[in-house]
């Protein structure tokens, strides 16, 4: 027995990514960054604020990266939830369970196939965002692409997860899909700005590391909701404990929704 | 191995429904059929073999291995049609059929998918045309295609003609009974079409309320029914019926329109006589016929037995 079939994998891939999607999953977030670039309204003119090119870019990539995995959270929650009920109300899952494939390739290729392909997603947005920028200083770009997509990966497991499990208890495709789009977007919007809360939300300690790992040091002039409050990000935990709270909520919640999937679920309907 | 599926004292719960009340039975190799009114847990027993489901007690063995704990094992060297048949439909019934044969790590992928539509007859125009545009018909075609995809030594079919018109069905038991006879390979059919069903099984299960009320081989069981009633279709009716009534294996007899219904003990000696009676009193014989099959027969009078 296997933890990957690379064939079920594929078609799970082209199952839930049908073209139409892919391409509205892309445009929005990169949409979304393009139009809330700051050299385009002349908000951000980052010549006025003396800044250095490395913390230009860091600030930008924290920006970008906040509002694409924002999106992409949201979209990645609701075809989770799609991919789970959807195959269940059809059948496919009682077809796939039949088929000499463990519960843990089914479970481990949904999952790879919407984590990889939303924090590509997110990658793809950044790139394109800090090329159009920062085309005059490409060797900055390389390392917070990376640190980003990395970065991405752990809060979309854990919405993944969240998403999977609400559909496989509710095994509803319309009903468990609404219920990941608001769960997953009131959990990055319900606390407020200035809360130490924050440090402790899935979605948002990945921001927190980005601006330690990339160096970034919050100044007044961004305050208006483009970057973080110095105050909030001078008293944010070590990048160590960040690390581990996020292992701890992206493994923990696939832990339960893959022991539910593998361990506890039963196809009776 | 004797038997091939082994159920012991299945119990099965669904919230306060009692699913599976000590279901037990033991089916050798051949062709079974697996019967039942609905509700009688049939769908509840295939999903607890497949190991979709788990039983709340007791056990259940296909091939030897245990459902539950070594599922994996027992889907390697099966195949399955679920009643409700679902696929990638975004995929051409080659294309998939290629994926079930890579899953089931077939040595030669290609020649099997081409040789196994082939067998189960899908129109070769729709071979490469996505499956959400195949009749339902088709994707039952499919469905047992993927079934047969690595030479299993038992399919198990859940209502596999439910969705198929009666030509449709007709083509698809052929099917069934070539590969049993060509293939050696054995089934578990759930049917309620019992008729076209009696044609292919050897062995029947009949299950009512959660528990097994008949199993055995169909020939032996068709001894136990009580009597058989055939409808009579010849001219005159009046001397044939008074005639009839006067014979030891005949139960009853009566007269409905222009047809002679009569109840009989023993089929064959009936149907030896009939004819030489017939030509003795000059009268037509223009049909007759069996008017339940033996397995409709032996479903009523479980159920009725099991009622009293």
């Amino acid at each position: 027995m296997s933890l990957f079939n690379v064939e079920v994998m594929k078609a799970e891939f082209k199952n839930i990514w049908s073209s139409w999607l892919l391409e509205i999953s892309i445009f929005i977030p990169l949409f979304s960054c393009l139009i809330y670039n700051p050299h385009l309204f002349g908000i951000f003119p980052y010549e006025d604020v003396g800044m250095a090119i490395q913390e230009m870019v860091a600030a930008r990539t924290i920006s970008v990266f906040h509002y694409a995995l924002t999106f992409m959270i949201v979209i990645c929650s609701a075809v989770s939830a799609i991919s789970f009920a959807r195959d269940y109300e059809k059948g496919l899952l009682q077809t796939l369970f039949s088929l000499p494939l463990s519960r843990t390739e089914i479970f481990l290729s949904k999952m790879l196939s919407i984590v990889l392909v939303s924090s590509i997603i997110v990658s793809i947005s950044l790139t394109i965002t800090l090329m159009l920028d920062f085309y005059f200083a490409i060797s900055y770009l390389l390392k917070p692409i990376l640190i980003g997509f990395l970065m991405a990966f752990a809060p979309l497991i854990f919405y993944f997860s969240l998403s999977a499990f609400i559909a496989l208890i509710i095994r509803k495709t319309v009903a468990s899909t609404v219920i990941s789009i608001v769960l997953s977007y009131v959990l990055q919007a319900s606390p407020p700005a200035l809360s130490d809360i924050n440090y402790y939300m899935p979605d948002k300690i990945p921001i927190f590391v980005l601006c330690k790992l990339l160096g970034y040091r919050s100044t007044p002039s961004f305050h208006s909701g483009y970057g973080l409050p110095s105050t909030l990000l001078a008293n944010a935990p070590s990048i160590e404990l960040l690390l581990i709270l996020l292992v701890i909520y992206s493994i923990g919640m696939m832990a339960v929704t893959y022991t539910y999937f593998t361990k506890k679920m039963e196809l009776a309907g | 191995m004797k038997y091939i599926i082994e159920v012991q004292d299945l119990v099965k719960t669904f919230n306060s429904t009692l699913a599976l009340n000590g279901l037990s039975f033991k089916a050798p190799k051949g062709v079974i059929g697996f019967i039942g009114p609905n509700g009688a847990g049939k769908t509840t027993t295939i999903k607890i073999l497949l190991g979709l489901i788990r039983a709340d007690s007791g056990s259940a063995n296909i091939l030897g291995f245990d459902c539950w704990r070594e599922s994996f094992e027992i889907k390697r060297r099966i195949g399955v049609l679920h009643e409700k048949v679902a696929f990638y439909d975004f995929m051409s019934g080659f294309e998939y059929l290629l994926l079930v044969a890579k899953i089931k790590n077939v040595s030669s992928p290609r020649e099997e998918v081409v040789e196994t539509l082939k067998l189960v007859e899908l129109d070769e125009k729709a071979w490469y045309r996505q499956i959400k545009g195949y009749s339902a018909g088709m994707k039952q075609r499919l469905g047992l295609a993927q079934a047969l995809i690595g030479s299993p030594e038992l399919i198990i079919l859940d209502e596999p003609t439910s969705n198929l018109d009666p030509l449709g069905r007709m083509k698809f038991l052929k099917i069934i009974e070539a590969l049993h006879r060509e293939r050696e390979i054995n089934f578990l059919i759930s049917s309620h079409i019992l008729p076209e069903l009696q044609k292919v099984c050897n062995y029947v299960i009949l299950i009512d309320k959660g528990r097994a009320i008949k199993t055995g081989f169909l020939d032996d069981l068709i001894k136990e029914i009580s009597y058989f009633p055939f409808r009579i279709k010849a001219y005159p009716l009046e001397p044939l019926a008074s005639e009839l009534q006067k014979f030891d294996y005949v139960k009853d007899v009566s007269i409905q329109g222009d047809y002679l219904i009569v109840k009989v003990l023993d089929k064959s000696i009936f149907l030896r006589n009939l004819i030489l009676l017939a030509a003795r009193l000059n009268v037509t014989l223009e049909d007759v016929k069996l008017i339940e099959s033996e397995l409709e027969l032996l479903f009523k009078e479980g159920l009725k037995n099991e009622s009293l």
